[in-house]
Formats: C-alpha cells, sequence, structure tokens
C-alpha cells in the first residue's frame, strides 16, 4: 500500500494512476502498432531463409 | 530499437500522458518499426517471388519512413527531457531547426532517385521524380543527413549545459539519462560501425539501456541515488559480458573437441556452466564494484584493521591518520572530526545531508565526526552507518587518549610552574 507521501509526491510529479481515455488509447495503440510491426519483420526475416549471420546486421534488424 | 523504445514510451505515456517525453519515444519507435516490417516484407517478397512492384514499394517506404525518428524525435527528446519543457526561450531554433529538418529529409529521401539505388529488392520506380525536381529531392536528402548530425550534437551540448546547471531531482533525472545514454553508446558503437555479426547481435542488448534510463528517470519521483545506478550497472554490465564469454568459449571448446559444429548440444553445455558460474560470478562482481565504488562498507573489519595500524603506527598525528584511513577505507572523502573545539580533517563539502556521529568513550562525549555522503549519495545508508559504528570507537579512544595526554602535558606544565615559583619565590624568570 503506497503511503500518503507517495502518493502526494507522485501528484505533484504529474504520475496517473488512471490515465484520460485518449491517451491510453493512443500509448496502446502505438505500442501495438510497432510491436505488431516487430513481429512481422521477424516473421519476414526467418521467412526470407538467408543466412542470420547477414541478417542480424540488417538494417531490418537493428531498426526492429 | 523499435521493439525496446516502444514499451518504455508507453509506459511513460501511460503514467504521465501530459509529459511530451513519452510521445516522443513512442514517436520513435514507431518509426523504427515500420521500416523494419517495411524492409523485412521486401526482403521476404524479393527472395519468395523476386523483386516485384510490392517489394520495390515497401522498400521505398522503409528507407525513408525511419528518418523523423531521428531527425526530430531524438532531438527533441534530448530536448525536453525530463519535464517537458525547452531548457529556455533561447533554444526554440534549435527546436524548430531539427522539425524543418525532419521534414526536408523525409521528402529528400522519399524522392530522391538515388536514395534506393542500393537495394536489390527495389526494381520498380514507385514514385518517379527526375530532372530539376530529382535534383533538389537529391539535395534535400544530402543536406538532411548532413544537418541531422549537427543537430544531433547540439542538442546534446544543449543537455550537458542543461544537466551543469540543473540541481535536486532534475539532476538526478539527467545523470540517470546521461548514464544510460553513456553504456547505451558504449555497447552499441561497435555494432554501428560494423565488428563481427555475433557480437554486432550480443551489442544491440545496449540500446534498451537508454529509454529503460530515461523511464526510471521521469517515473521515479524518488530516484534512487547515482551511485545505485552506476553500482549495479557495472555489476550486470560486467557480468553480461563474463557469462558471454564464458557461453561462447564453451560453445567453441565444444566444437574443436567434436570437431564440427556441436549446434544444440553446445549450446545447451554452454547454457548450464552459464546457470553454475552465474551466482558465483555475480557475488565476485559485487564485492568488487561495492569496494571500488564504497570501500570496505560491507566488509567494515578491514576498514577497522586499517585505523587500528594507524593508531599503532609511530606518527605524531595519529588521531588524523586514523580519520584519512576511515575516509580512504570507506570512500568517503568529506569526513572530518571536531572535539574540544577543534576541527581535524578536510572541509566537509557535497551535496548530500550530513551526518554528525557522536564519539564516546566511557560515556564521556569526546567529539562529533562530521561525516558528508560521497558525490551523487543524498545520505549515508545503514551499511555506512554500521561500518563508522564499528570504527568510531577505537577513534573516539585515541581522541580521548589525546585529551588525556594534553591534559598531563598542561598539568606537568602548571606543575614545573609552581616548582619554580617556589624555588624561586617567585622572583627570578620562569
Amino acid at each position: 500500500v503506497p503511503h500518503d507521501e507517495d502518493l502526494t509526491e507522485a501528484a505533484e510529479a504529474g504520475i496517473s494512476a488512471a490515465p484520460p481515455a485518449g491517451a491510453r488509447l493512443g500509448a496502446w495503440g502505438i505500442l501495438a502498432v510497432t510491436e505488431a510491426s516487430v513481429a512481422v519483420a521477424g516473421w519476414a526475416l526467418v521467412a526470407c531463409g538467408l543466412p542470420w549471420q547477414l541478417l542480424l546486421t540488417s538494417y531490418a534488424v537493428t531498426n526492429g | 530499437m523499435a521493439a525496446t523504445f516502444a514499451p518504455f514510451g508507453a509506459l511513460v505515456a501511460l503514467r504521465r500522458p501530459r509529459l511530451a517525453v513519452g510521445w516522443l519515444f513512442c514517436g520513435f519507435a514507431l518509426c523504427y518499426g515500420l521500416s523494419a516490417a517495411c524492409i523485412s516484407l521486401a526482403m521476404w517478397q524479393a527472395t519468395a517471388g523476386g523483386p516485384n512492384h510490392w517489394s520495390s514499394t515497401l522498400g521505398w517506404l522503409g528507407v525513408f519512413i525511419w528518418t523523423p525518428a531521428i531527425a526530430v524525435f531524438f532531438p527533441l527528446i534530448v530536448l525536453l527531457f525530463p519535464d517537458g519543457h525547452l531548457p529556455g526561450r533561447r533554444w526554440r531554433w534549435l527546436a524548430g531547426l531539427a522539425l524543418a529538418n525532419g521534414v526536408v529529409w523525409l521528402l529528400g529521401g522519399a524522392f530522391d532517385p538515388d536514395a534506393v539505388s542500393g537495394m536489390p529488392f527495389v526494381t520498380y520506380r514507385t514514385v518517379a521524380v527526375s530532372g530539376a525536381w530529382g535534383r533538389l529531392a537529391h539535395t534535400a536528402d544530402y543536406v538532411g543527413n548532413i544537418l541531422v548530425e549537427s543537430v544531433g550534437l547540439a542538442c546534446l551540448a544543449v543537455l550537458m549545459w542543461r544537466w551543469q546547471r540543473s540541481t535536486g531531482s532534475q539532476r538526478a533525472q539527467l545523470s540517470w539519462l546521461a548514464v544510460g545514454a553513456t553504456i547505451a553508446v558504449g555497447l552499441f558503437a561497435p555494432a554501428a560501425v560494423g565488428v563481427g555479426t555475433v557480437w554486432s547481435a550480443a551489442l544491440l542488448v545496449g540500446v534498451p539501456v537508454l529509454p529503460a534510463a530515461a523511464a526510471v528517470a521521469v517515473l521515479r519521483h524518488r530516484l534512487l541515488g547515482i551511485d545505485v545506478v552506476i553500482n549495479r550497472t557495472l555489476v550486470y554490465v560486467g557480468l553480461s559480458a563474463t557469462l558471454l564469454a564464458c557461453f561462447l568459449a564453451v560453445v567453441e571448446l565444444a566444437s574443436v573437441i567434436a570437431g564440427h559444429n556441436v549446434g544444440l548440444g553446445g549450446s545447451l553445455a554452454g547454457a548450464a556452466v552459464v546457470a553454475v558460474a552465474f551466482s558465483p560470478v555475480r557475488q565476485f562482481l559485487q564485492r568488487r564494484v561495492d569496494t571500488l565504488i564504497f570501500g570496505y562498507r560491507r566488509d567494515p573489519s578491514q576498514a577497522l584493521s586499517q585505523v587500528t595500524a594507524q593508531l599503532l603506527s609511530d606518527t605524531d598525528d595519529e588521531v588524523e591518520a586514523s580519520l584519512r584511513a576511515v575516509s580512504n577505507s570507506l570512500r568517503l572523502p568529506g569526513l572530518a572530526l571536531v572535539s574540544g573545539g577543534r576541527r581535524i580533517g578536510p572541509p566537509v563539502s557535497g551535496d548530500g545531508t550530513e551526518t554528525v556521529i557522536p564519539l564516546r568513550y566511557r560515556s564521556e562525549a569526546v567529539g562529533q565526526l562530521m561525516v558528508k555522503p560521497r558525490r551523487g549519495q543524498a545520505a549515508l545508508d545503514a551499511s555506512d552507518l554500521a561500518a563508522l559504528e564499528l570504527v568510531d570507537a577505537p577513534i573516539a579512544a585515541a581522541v580521548y587518549a589525546l585529551r588525556l595526554t594534553e591534559q598531563l602535558q598542561r598539568a606537568q606544565e602548571q606543575e614545573r610552574r609552581r616548582l619554580h615559583r617556589d624555588l624561586h619565590d617567585g622572583l627570578g624568570p620562569y
């Protein structure tokens, strides 16, 4: 259970326990799209059948 | 980049939705994620059915869609960290330049006829621009490429300037970012310049350190001291490097013994060695790093023996020497002693809270130890106090002995003067 002082400091710092619906949707949406892109990239790279040594240093892997 | 920046960005955006930094991290990750997906799908399409219109379009998108990440989002993260505000109105031009350069570089990268020249899976021109417009796009791509480095360096310089002027919690937040950035760059730089494949992949572990440090700095309103961060970082970087070296050595050794690539068996043997070695290696590294940063705090008997050695040595100022021994053995530069109105030791300076430890000998107060915490530490913790409690007893005894010696010398001097007065009847010179 957080101490009252912790809650006060958190409020002062602007840390929100329940973010607005728009922010929640936006953050989860960006996270989902980004991670889905990374998953698609990983699948596509494996499906390429190229040597993994070559793939490891590709832009697709570092960007992902 | 995308896989690690996105969770930390989303976490900050969810917890502090009004703070721009979290959203900038999200944008940074999204650009890189889309770019990775486009390039990978283009490669897959090209290898599965040969380069075609789809692979060309995806490859074309992939080569420029990531540019806002480092042209816009990265400079703004650096400029707006940690409170979401610029360090001053004078830096608005830099933020504006980053935005303008982001647009120029994005358009230049999208329409530059040479941008996709090195990509075998791009065989069709999705957007064909030639002539004067093509040259203009090529120039924009070139200028954007050059300018992004200058803007990035300028933003880092502003961050350093901000750190230098900051105090209190903002300084702690910026210190977290600085440590995270240093580790990330230190681990990732060899991969960026192109070393071996396995090694460069292993070094990618450095990338998540930066967003992780930024997220912790923003979300933890009661920051741990930066000394704790450095301590943990040194331990876990050393641990990761040692265990990775063990793993690779075992796999290589197994391959040499077997005479061929042992594959899964070698990896399992390496993993077993890593599992067995993990705990002892971690404890060993933790002890070494603790000694490096905190001295013999975890083993105060070592500090005590150094203090005792100074007290037993044939020196005239044994109290001052023993204070130096405590200071060196516990890595506490701000340590001084006040006794009988006299001060022994260097001036106590620093940002942290000063701790006053009373020195007592046989229930008699003989002085006070004034101790400032180490640089970056807010206050001494329980381990420090326990170690100081152990070493302050011989120091108190030494101070008491010194006080007795001085009292004895004063009494002897008074007695000598009394005898002198008696013998000379107060007539002669002393």
